[in-house]
């Protein structure tokens, strides 16, 4: 536990998270300010029938019968800042060479490890969850001024949490995959490149040229996760929970192998 | 007397392109508890790696290491609780400050903020201790990696290069402070390059070229394995005279320029002058003939260089 607090101090003490920490609360700040200002003038009415839904009818920052709401535009902001956050914790530490100073410290690697992958996914997951408080309540002003709060009931709030949380173990799972790749490689720029390019190029080739193994690209499966629903792909027929095994066994491996080399590898200076 | 650290055989070799670099090759090595033991060599000589192998940064290619009587890498956990070290380049968080450094990493033993101020205090930054790392000259970055190094009041201390980038008063301090914890009973393991500060520093020495340890020993018995006898330069008027004199006194004494080279130790300069005295021979000049550690560090290792770049230490893959 001491371990694991001493490292969740230095992540937040890396300039990177809280430049990314500080980019969420301008977003949460524009997207209030977007939201009351394009809400201004229009009547409930108008508000709950826009093709697109507003933010001021807080029943639409997440349906969930249709699984969808203001709630995913986050989603994917944070699984990057999740990334790229975990990756400058792991990073970040080969770079600077504070990685040989800790291990004089605490020489047995995996229990350093462990709590530097357990640091980064908990302050993601706690992170996650408290940015998309915010960005849900910077909404208020424009639903208290403009929109409504009717429809808003027991089953919302616990509809909505639970996207938030499953949103938040995402964005974790992102961290802990992100601080396994920056480990391997002993870099942050490998980790956060790295994720980029398979998802934006290989997936996308994988999704053109051989559709039927779009069930093993990790795009389909997140969305999956994230929305707890069949996604309406004809390519794509798994369930929420098959998606999740698999992506739970995609970031197993990476982390396993990330472990391995870690407890293995001699520690070189600052590189 | 229990050795604190026993190294036998340690090989560590990497893997290159075209072969296989040795960086230490067959070292061994025992360093007794107590005192400051001087690990000296030319770059690339594997000082460093033998270092990392010792607290498990790296990997032993073979051999076996044992810090504080427990095995390296399956005891590490209980030797470094009573082990500070520094290797290289000090490395600590830039944006926090060096309290905030030395708290954390304090907190990893459990160790209370007011020893981390008596250990600021100790290494002279406890006026800057709440400037933030990245603003400190690479000395105070020296004094801070010390102050990291003695935080938990170690039993041995590992220091690679300890006194870099630290100035003429700066060196002087840590030479004071390595000595201070040598008299406490601690055992300080320093690496360097300054030989001088070695000299005046360590009671025990070891010199590696080539991944091999050649000599090792106290400082005067390394000497003295070189090949260097204490001797003292005396002047007389007649050089030709006062060497007569003391030959026939059957003392060792040699022409060396200006001077009579005589082979016995200072401390018996009162004998020798009263044999030129009664000879009727006035010493106008006595002083110890003192090589230095760096004479023959520079010697012995020069010896070795040939070996070092002998083929065989680059196998090929």
């Amino acid at each position: 536990m001491r371990l694991l607090r001493i490292e969740m101090r230095r992540a937040l003490h890396r300039r990177a998270v809280r430049v990314l920490i500080a980019i969420a609360l301008f977003g949460c700040a524009i997207a209030g300010v977007v939201s009351f200002v394009g809400s201004s003038g229009k009547s409930v009415a108008e508000l709950r029938f826009d093709d697109e839904g507003h933010p001021a009818i807080m029943t639409e920052w997440w349906i969930a019968e249709a699984n969808e709401g203001f709630l995913i535009i986050a989603v994917f902001f944070l699984l990057m800042g999740g990334l790229i956050g975990g990756a400058t914790v792991a990073g970040g530490e080969w770079r600077h060479g504070t990685v040989t100073t800790l291990l004089t410290w605490e020489p047995r690697r995996l229990r350093l490890h462990g709590a530097r992958s357990a640091s980064a996914a908990i302050l993601a997951f706690v992170i996650s969850f408290g940015l998309q408080i915010l960005f849900l309540a910077s909404f208020l002003p424009a639903v208290f001024a403009h929109g409504t709060t009717e429809g808003v009931d027991g089953s919302f709030w616990a509809g909505l949490v639970v996207a938030m949380t499953r949103s938040s173990a995402l964005t974790a799972g992102a961290a802990l995959l992100a601080v396994a790749l920056a480990t391997l490689a002993r870099n942050t720029a490998f980790a956060v490149i790295t994720v980029f390019a398979w998802m934006v190029v290989v997936e996308n080739l994988v999704r053109g040229l051989r559709p039927s193994l779009s069930r093993w690209l990790w795009g389909e499966n997140l969305g999956t996760v994230m929305t707890w629903g069949q996604l309406p792909d004809e390519d794509f027929t798994r369930g929420p929970m098959v998606a999740l095994l698999t992506l739970l066994a995609y970031g197993g491996a990476v982390v396993a192998v990330a472990t391995v080399s870690f407890q293995r590898r001699d520690i070189a200076a600052a590189s | 007397m229990t050795n604190v650290i026993e190294i036998e055989g340690l090989r560590k070799t990497y893997r290159r392109r075209r072969g296989t670099t040795v960086a230490v090759d067959g070292l061994d090595l025992e360093v007794p508890a107590g005192g400051v033991f001087g690990f000296l060599g030319p770059n690339g000589s594997g000082k460093t790696t033998t270092i990392r192998c010792l607290l498990g940064l790296a990997r032993p290619t073979d051999g076996s290491l044992r810090l504080l009587g427990q095995s390296v890498p399956a005891g590490l956990g209980d030797a470094m609780r009573r082990t500070g070290a520094i290797v290289e380049t000090p490395a600590l968080f830039p944006t926090m400050t060096a309290r905030e450094n030395l708290r954390l990493l304090g907190s990893v033993d459990g160790i209370g903020m007011r020893r981390v101020d008596e250990t600021l205090e100790l290494v002279g930054l406890a006026e800057r201790s709440d400037d933030l790392v990245k603003k400190y000259s690479l000395g105070m970055r020296q004094r801070l990696a010390l102050a990291a190094a003695v935080l938990k009041e170690p039993d041995i201390l590992v220091l690679d290069e300890p006194a870099n980038g630290l100035d003429p008063v700066g060196m002087r301090e840590v030479r004071d402070l390595l000595r201070g914890l040598a008299a406490e009973g601690r055992t300080v393991f320093v690496s360097s390059h300054i030989l001088a500060e070695v000299e005046q520093t360590c009671d025990r020495v070891a010199i590696l070229t080539g991944g091999r340890c050649i000599t090792h020993g106290t400082v005067d018995e390394v000497m003295a394995a070189a090949g260097h006898q204490a001797s003292m330069l005396v002047k007389v008027d007649d050089l030709a005279e006062g060497q007569r004199v003391l030959r026939e006194a059957g003392l060792q004494a040699e022409r060396a320029e200006d001077a009579l080279r005589v082979a016995l130790d200072p401390t018996a300069a009162g004998d020798v002058t009263r044999l030129l005295a009664a000879a009727g021979h006035w010493v106008t000049e006595l002083r110890p003939d003192r090589i230095s550690l760096e004479d023959v560090f520079l010697e012995l290792t020069s010896e070795h260089q040939e070996e070092a770049h002998q083929p065989e230490k680059e196998v090929a893959a």
